[in-house]
């Protein structure tokens, strides 16, 4: 669009405008009770040619060319006049604002000709109408200038918040594809990393919008275009397809693959933009969760490496199976637990018991039922247990879980007697968990209980020892199968319970 | 799911044309409440609706929710009609 174009535009914008102002259609109100029956009228230009054919659908005849030559007049003074036509009076004025005419206003048919005072108020009104035309005119332009780049700034807002949310990296990779389908409006998504180790690039997200009812479906379409992102170190934008690097100061991490607008449109170089500024998001947030999963397989790494040593000293005794891990984290999902909750889960299901080494070792080695004496000793073990943690600052957070894991959901457990949702649910999880893979197993003094009775025996202890919300989530992952396929991981351990 | 019934309520029918004119937008209820002027917890409760009713995508995470446009061409055909029909009866 050139200037005139933008000009006339602005012009067209504000005639209309001006036209419509509740004080314009005010000062037609007041000046009528002094003005009489006046006809008033805005033109738009002193253009002889237009301005004959905007006169010719006045109402009342008037000496068009009469007109014409007054406005005219009016035009080059750049200021009202007041003539006489058709043995009434007229006024007219310019709509000026700085040096520029935006139209003309002409009040006709006048019975009298209006005194210099009256012209000035009018005058005032006018211009009063023009300055608040003109701000509402810029107003509504930078509103229109600013809010798609609000809600624009505003969606990479969410998108930070949605991603930089999750630190688990199974997560985030499929977040991330789908919040860049959404924000590019497109069908097919890939997400490759680069294995740290081997160089190798793995597609680890792939999401197709057509292809399925739940959208995501994993492929590997575009591997080679993510080989030439990398090789090349620079993205790679064709018609229907972007691919973008995902760059972390000089290395580069992976790529993303977008492709196939919905409207079938080709991507531009908006759309290239808004990729790159997804790409250096995702950067941050995939190396927030790398980082955080090292840390993660630092401490679990030393928990095991103390579970293996006191495993040595006498096995069993002081650590769990792996099946009593995946079912307390399987049990734990069930019941949709957060990220921090499951995180607090998973280290204390490692080793609840640390706090039995201080338990004689002939007590644990004990095949027959304990007495007073010993079970006190047994019973002290989660307190001995955060005596030990409680240096231990990563793992503070676990403490509550591995101290109340023994109390019982109607207040007659220990150490504490807490009852119901006094007992920290990850504790309650892990009181099911125990008790689950203790009846599995081959006690000195207990038979193995087979799954199914494993199970009927936990439920028939809800509200007692188990909190009832956990024994329905062991109910629920018994009859999806999910116990018996647990099970089947460990068959050298479990296999006569089936 | 019933658009019309949507387009009776002001504020599902402000919501949809939200993100009909911004389908690359990517909200939160307090985002959506500032762009159409409404109060944001009533404007949460309609983005559940909506999405409930795949007119909205829901991304959730711990610590936000984002409400997106859906990608669905049936819908997003439907609200075209729908708003096409709307614009002449404003003018009358």
């Amino acid at each position: 669009m050139n200037n005139k174009d933008t000009y006339t535009e602005y012009k067209n914008e504000f005639l209309k405008r001006f036209i419509q102002n509740k004080i314009f259609k005010e000062e037609e109100s007041v000046f009528s009770n002094i003005f009489g029956k006046a006809q008033w009228w805005v033109f738009s230009s002193a253009n002889r040619k237009t301005l004959l054919s905007e006169l010719r659908s006045m109402p009342r005849a008037v000496d068009k060319k009469a007109a014409c030559s007054h406005i005219n007049k009016v035009k080059k003074e750049k200021k009202p006049i007041v003539f006489k036509c058709d043995n009434f009076y007229c006024v007219c004025a310019p709509l000026l604002r700085g040096d520029n005419i935006y139209g003309y206003l002409m009040i006709s048919y006048l019975n009298s000709r209006p005194s210099d005072e009256l012209l000035l108020v009018l005058n005032g009104f006018t211009n009063s109408i023009i300055e608040e035309v003109s701000k509402e005119i810029e107003l509504s332009k930078l509103y229109e200038v600013i809010r798609p780049r609000a809600i624009a700034l505003s969606t990479i807002h969410t998108i930070h918040r949605l991603i930089g949310s999750t630190l688990d990296i199974n997560e985030l990779l499929p977040r991330i594809g789908r919040l860049a389908l959404q924000v590019l409006r497109a069908g097919h998504i890939e997400i490759y990393m680069k294995d740290r180790k081997t160089g190798k690039l793995n597609c680890v997200a792939a999401i197709n919008y057509a292809e399925s009812k739940d959208f995501y479906k994993i492929s590997k379409k575009y591997a080679n275009i993510a080989k030439t992102v990398i090789a090349n170190s620079r993205s790679v934008s064709k018609k229907n397809l972007l691919a973008m690097p995902l760059i972390e100061e000089e290395d580069i991490l992976g790529v993303i693959i977008i492709k196939d607008r919905i409207d079938k449109k080709n991507f531009t170089i908006f759309d290239q933009e808004i990729l790159n500024t997804l790409a250096e998001q995702a950067v941050v947030a995939i190396k927030n969760a790398q980082m955080y999963k090292e840390q993660q397989d630092i401490t679990i790494g030393s928990i095991k490496s103390l579970a293996s040593l006191l495993d040595l000293k006498l096995p069993g005794a002081y650590t769990h199976t792996s099946l009593f891990v995946e079912l307390i984290l399987a049990l734990g999902r069930e019941m949709a637990l957060s990220q921090e909750e499951m995180r607090d889960l998973h280290y204390s299901a490692l080793l609840p018991d640390l706090g039995k080494v201080f338990v004689p070792e002939q007590i644990l080695k004990k095949p027959a039922p304990l007495d007073k004496r010993e079970l006190h000793f047994i019973r002290e073990h989660t307190k001995k247990a955060v005596e030990i943690m409680q240096h231990l600052s990563g793992l503070k957070s676990t403490i509550p879980i591995i101290l109340h894991h023994h109390e019982w959901y109607d207040g007659t457990g220990y150490p504490n007697r807490l009852q119901g949702d006094n007992i920290p649910a990850g504790a309650r999880i892990m009181a099911v968990g125990d008790a689950f893979e203790a009846m599995l197993r081959k006690r000195p003094h207990k038979e193995r209980l087979t799954l199914t009775k494993t199970v009927m025996e936990i439920k028939s202890q809800a509200n007692t020892q188990f909190d009832p919300k956990v024994v329905n989530a062991l109910l629920h992952l018994y009859h999806k199968g999910t116990l018996k396929s647990l099970l089947k991981g460990h068959m050298h351990e479990f296999k006569k319970v089936f | 799911m019933n658009l019309k019934k949507f387009f009776k309520s002001d504020i599902h029918k402000k919501i949809i044309i939200f993100f009909h004119q911004n389908p690359s937008s990517i909200d939160t209820p307090r985002g959506v409440a500032t762009w159409i002027n409404y109060d944001r917890t009533k404007v949460s409760s309609a983005l559940k609706e909506l999405a409930k009713n795949k007119i909205l995508n829901i991304h959730k995470a711990a610590t936000a929710t984002g409400y997106s446009y859906t990608s669905d061409k049936k819908i997003i055909e439907q609200v075209k009609k729908l708003l096409r029909n709307i614009t002449p009866a404003r003018k009358q």
